[in-house]
């Protein structure tokens, strides 16, 4: 058998187990009200008051964007602990490695998993507010267009609501090597949690003291962290358009990835915690 | 060629060394015992065995495999249940073990799981619990159906009748003599129950704080043949054994026990009865497994893991 047939084989039986946890959907749940409930509110709003203003179309998607940017990275990292961090704490990892399969490649698969299921989202995420665009613009078309970002259309408007996907991706990787540096669920989390909400406070803070007390700007150097260049991939960077941040991100994310798969080759396989 | 060869293998935690220099040769077909007392480090080496631990030193060879990437396509015909049972909490038994199978890529076809759960009395109503609401013992018999699927040439159990109540052990006892029978598959059978691996074991090894002691035939190790003797002068007939070059190991209440091989016990009533003493009763016993490893180890009087 193949490398990639036993990887569609260990994915495949991921899939079974995994869409079998009732966590996995009250997480998708939660994330689907949240984005149904951006698009009603907004989509409602405009049209309770009667506004003369509206959002055009392809501003629908950008309006949930807003929202995955800023949860992208935690359903990553919730991701990571549900997929990858159970089966330490678990000890399943045990009867998954028992018949000597490849442990990279159950990593990878598992990775690949999550990867595919947040890719899914995001595509579910972009259909439901096109339509719901399309179908309130119907509604109000006349008025003054509200397009506090630069969208530039549908293409341009697509691209950057994709662009919170590898973020996404680099955190999903991030709390993967944290759950296995930790062997648990609960550290990946916590850490990786932890992380994302320091950094978001962290640097703004040192970087508006460094400013005033320094005149020191401390973007220039923050801007190739983890923090920065997932946030310039978004397009939440004063200097540099978001496409540059794409080569810097994908290179956490592979970092992260094959630091996770080597810490789990090389580690000898808990039998979790009971 | 053996199923299982290892050599000089070693594995430290820190300054702890939990297996310390063993070589052992385990046949193919037939149950091999593995015993010890508490922390000699059986657990160490079937978790080497299984891949779960990479030795610090020496090496592994299954079915004549060696290597990390031999061990590893070996393992594929291997079955093992190591400390304990260990599932996906939140999936039924039967779920359990279609997944495993899927896994596995087990070639047992559909009907392979539910034969599997018939196998170990987790049938019907059973088989759709949950693994988390699961007793012991349920948790035991559906690790040992895992082990089995794709019906691998070695089985590595780990005290495979923890948590069982009596007819599950007897039952368990059973399938694993069954799953051994003319040679079929190899089981190595770590246990604390001694009278289990005397039973069940063809050859057996004992390790302590890591090394090894024995490793060898069950019947081997065990303490010699003895009999107990009642008579109607216990005094008399300690000196008239004593005098006609008998050992008695034990003299109480009960009587005299008497070192003596099996089969020859007639000679111990003759020299009685011609010395004018005669037995009420006779009772002879082969020697132990237990003696023996007392014996072996040097814990007289201490608990066997």
């Amino acid at each position: 058998m193949t490398s990639f047939a036993v990887m569609t084989n260990t994915i495949r039986w991921e899939w079974f187990r995994l869409c079998r946890r009732t966590e996995f959907w009250v997480i998708l749940g939660l994330l689907a009200l949240a984005v149904v409930g951006t698009l009603v509110v907004s989509a409602g709003v405009l049209r309770l008051i009667q506004s003369d203003f509206f959002i055009p179309p392809y501003g629908y998607p950008l309006l949930v964007f807003e929202l995955l940017s800023r949860l992208g990275p935690f359903l990553g990292i919730i991701l990571a602990g549900t997929v990858f961090g159970s089966d330490y704490g678990w000890g399943t990892f045990r009867p998954l490695f028992a018949r000597g399969q490849p442990r990279w490649q159950v990593v990878t698969a598992k990775l690949a998993l999550a990867a595919s299921i947040l890719a899914a989202v995001w595509v579910a995420s972009w259909l439901l507010a096109a339509a719901v665009g399309l179908v309130a613009a119907d509604a109000s078309t006349n008025g003054v267009e509200i397009m506090p970002w630069d969208s530039g259309g549908w293409v341009e408007s697509a691209g950057r609501f994709a662009s919170a996907w590898p973020v996404a991706i680099a955190y999903l990787l991030l709390g993967a090597l944290l759950c296995a540096l930790g062997r648990s669920t609960a550290f990946g989390l916590g850490v990786g949690i932890a992380v994302l909400i320091v950094e978001s406070i962290a640097y703004p803070a040192a970087g508006a003291i460094s400013q005033l007390a320094l005149d020191v700007n401390l973007g220039d150097y923050t801007r190739w962290t983890l923090w920065g260049t997932t946030r310039g991939l978004m397009g939440r960077d004063d200097e540099f358009g978001p496409w540059v941040f794409l080569p810097a991100v994908v290179a956490y994310a592979g970092v992260f990835a094959a630091l996770a798969a080597l810490v789990t080759e090389r580690r000898d396989v808990s039998s979790g915690n009971g | 060629m053996p199923a299982v060869s290892v050599s000089g293998l070693t594995k430290r935690f820190g300054r702890v060394t939990a297996v310390d220099d063993v070589s052992l040769d385990i046949p193919s077909g037939g149950v091999f015992g593995l015993l010890g007392p508490n922390g000699s480090g059986k657990t160490t080496l079937l978790s080497m065995l299984s891949g779960f631990i990479r030795p610090t030193d020496g090496t592994v060879s299954l079915f004549g495999h060696d290597g990390p990437a031999g061990q590893a396509q070996a393992l594929d015909n291997v079955g093992t249940l190591i400390e304990r049972p260990i599932f996906w909490p939140y999936l039924s038994c039967r779920d359990n073990l279609k997944c495993l199978q899927g896994v596995y890529e087990s070639d047992g076809g559909d009907g392979e799981v539910e034969d599997l759960l018939d196998a170990v009395n987790l049938g019907g109503e059973a088989a759709r619990r949950r693994f988390r609401a699961c007793s012991t013992g349920m948790k035991q018999r559906l690790g040992i159906a895992a082990t089995l699927l794709g019906d691998p040439s070695l089985l590595i159990l780990d005290e495979p009748t923890n948590g069982l109540d009596p007819v599950g052990i007897v039952e368990v006892r059973d399938l694993i003599r069954d799953l051994a029978v003319n040679g079929r598959r190899t089981v190595i059978l770590a246990s604390h129950l001694l009278n289990e691996v005397e039973q069940v074991c063809d050859q057996v090894a004992i390790l302590r704080r890591g090394k090894l002691l024995y490793c060898g035939s069950v019947a081997g190790m065990g303490a010699p043949a003895s009999a107990l003797v009642r008579t109607t002068d216990d005094d008399a007939a300690a000196s008239v054994l004593t005098d006609a070059g008998w050992e008695i190991r034990i003299r109480s209440e009960d009587g005299l026990e008497v070192a003596v091989a099996a089969g020859r016990e007639w000679e111990v009533s003759r020299d009685l009865a011609n010395a004018g003493v005669y037995i009420s009763q006779l009772r002879p016993s082969s020697g132990s497994l237990e003696a023996g490893f007392m014996e072996v180890t040097g814990e007289a009087g201490a608990e066997p893991e």
